[in-house]
């Protein structure tokens, strides 16, 4: 588990077994105790592929979804996959992450599509759709409202 | 190729799309719309295609990622818009662009090709129907006479921004180009019976966005514009009482644009404001050696100021409404009153029920011709063309993105 820069952000991946749930369970109450992490009590997630092995801070969280990164460090190409602007997800992640009305986020991406600055984002009709284009796409990052076990993606847990 | 089948080529497309279309370097998308202006009066929509008609537009965007140093994009669109325009095909941007450097904190491009000006909160972006705030953009800043001319140029332009821990942005772009123009332009510029095309010169731009807080957008925009049209303009000038002597004259059109951009954002409503100060003139040359008779007819001033002021009401995720005031005056006393101004009211809806659909209506209530086209609109012409001071405007759009 990792603590970078202030706020941001628990990170770690899980295997999908009562063994890891139980290991993880162990280390989250020893890190209770430590008091050294914040909770994650916003009940949102930034999930990427883990294949793609990055740490992310808050920052890099808002410029790479603003789609101004447009690369990970391995050089290969940021692709952003998100759910409908109307979902209430969506909503959520833009004002409590990302600072922004839905609204504003979208006129933003236009802007940056429209003339010819970024890749853009993937919209997934369901979470399960969402889920699993990064669950299969290396470069891919979204965000969930659950936690998942899947030793495939890493989550970074917004504080 | 025909707009029907521009536009039944990129439905096609739409049909095939889905959350497979960007896969690792390649995007692509793009939208369709069909819109229906109906005009009271005045020649806005199109002089032979009636007042009033349909708005077909289709677009399709590319982005391909070469490596984290370059990419190359391009947009297409087809547009059907009366004729006072060219029907057709047209490439909106194409071009490669060079990140020079990408940090936690500031990037830096090139991009060489056909570029999209910066012009305002909404000018590289105004034929995207999700994106401009109405279906009519408000003249003041963003005249349907210069459409081309602030949209896109080829030549190279480069970006710089910055943003901070706190979320601040500052954006800045530059560049260089020539506006393409075609002969649409010329036509309104002088009427439908001009031919030829404008040349621009290697024009300037400048950008300026700072954002201090997710409420708050500023900007600045300062533009060169310096077009000319040779060898199309002949005057026939009468040297007795039955002849007359061709004299040849180039035309010359030269401004220089400053454009401020304010907005304020909050969860329900938006309020936008723009405001543009336009310096300069129009004149003629002629190596005819009548051409001293002939020339000081084209002398004109272009100053200008104009201003826009909207609301937009987010009553609810799926609609809005907007309210806008819109004022163009041009300074020179000796223009006539009806070309010296252009006031509008618009009130308007917008209806998305999905993420892909748009449904949006409005009605102008509009005072004065200012800004319609043909820009000389000069009697005995203006009669014909643009006799009305108060006339009216309703439109209405469907528009699908995928």
């Amino acid at each position: 588990m990792a603590c970078r820069q202030g706020r941001i952000i628990t990170r770690w991946s899980r295997r999908s077994t009562l063994r890891s749930v139980l290991i993880s369970a162990l280390f989250l109450l020893v890190l209770q105790t430590l008091s050294t992490v914040a909770h994650a009590t916003s009940g949102l997630w930034v999930v990427t592929n883990s294949l793609n092995s990055v740490a992310l801070t808050e920052r890099q969280i808002k410029t790479i979804f603003s789609l101004k990164q447009k690369s990970w460090p391995n050089g290969s190409p940021i692709q952003i996959v998100v759910l409908p602007q109307n979902d209430i997800l969506h909503e959520r992640f833009c004002l409590d992450t990302l600072d922004l009305f839905p609204y504003q986020l979208n006129r933003i991406w236009e802007r940056q599509i429209y003339t010819g600055n970024a890749i853009a984002p993937i919209v997934a009709r369901s979470r399960k759709q969402l889920l699993d284009y990064v669950l299969t796409h290396p470069n891919a990052i979204g965000y969930i409202d659950s936690e998942v076990s899947d030793d495939s993606i890493t989550l970074f847990a917004i504080d | 190729m025909t707009v029907s089948r521009c536009l039944l080529l990129i439905s096609l497309l739409s049909l095939g799309t889905g959350i497979a279309r960007a896969e690792q370097q390649f995007s692509w998308g793009g939208f369709l719309s069909a819109a229906y202006l109906d005009v009271s009066d005045n020649s806005f929509y199109g002089y032979d295609s009636g007042d009033s008609g349909p708005l077909l537009e289709a677009g399709l965007h590319g982005y391909w990622y070469l490596n984290r140093y370059f990419s190359v994009s391009g947009l297409v669109i087809a547009r059907e818009s009366g004729d006072w325009f060219e029907s057709g095909l047209e490439i909106d941007y194409l071009n490669l662009t060079t990140q020079l450097a990408e940090t936690e904190s500031w990037s830096a491009s090139v991009q060489l090709g056909r570029f999209k000006l910066s012009n305002g909160i909404y000018g590289a972006t105004r034929d995207i129907p999700f994106t401009r705030p109405s279906i009519v953009m408000p003249q003041s800043i963003y005249h349907n006479i210069f459409r081309e001319q602030n949209l896109r140029a080829d030549g190279v332009r480069f970006n710089l921004s910055y943003w901070t821990e706190s979320n601040q942005e500052i954006t800045f772009s530059a560049s260089v180009g020539k506006e393409p123009l075609d002969e649409s332009f010329s036509r309104r510029f002088f009427g439908p019976e001009q031919g030829g095309e404008f040349e621009a010169d290697w024009n300037t731009s400048i950008g300026l966005r700072y954002r201090p807080s997710s409420a708050w957008l500023f900007g600045f925009d300062y533009r060169r514009l310096k077009l000319s049209l040779k060898d199309e303009i002949v005057i026939p000038l009468p040297i007795s009482e039955t002849q007359f002597a061709p004299v040849p004259v180039d035309f010359y059109f030269d401004t220089d644009q400053y454009l401020l951009s304010v907005q304020y954002s909050q969860r329900y409503f938006e309020i936008t404001s723009e405001l543009t100060v336009r310096e300069g003139g129009t004149y003629a040359n002629s190596d005819s050696p009548f051409g001293g008779f002939v020339t000081p007819a084209f002398d004109g001033s272009t100053d200008m100021q104009a201003f826009y002021l909207q609301g937009v009401a987010y009553v609810h995720p799926q609609w809005q409404v907007l309210l806008r005031y819109d004022r163009v005056h041009f300074t020179e006393s000796d223009i006539p009153r009806n070309l010296k101004d252009l006031h509008d009211v618009v009130i308007g809806a917008s209806w998305q029920p999905t993420n892909d659909l748009l449904v949006r209506l409005e009605h102008h209530w509009l005072t004065g011709t200012s800004t319609l086209p043909p820009i000389n609109d000069l009697p005995p012409v203006s009669s014909t063309y643009n006799p009305e001071r108060h006339w009216r405007m309703f439109a209405l759009e469907l528009s699908y993105r995928f």
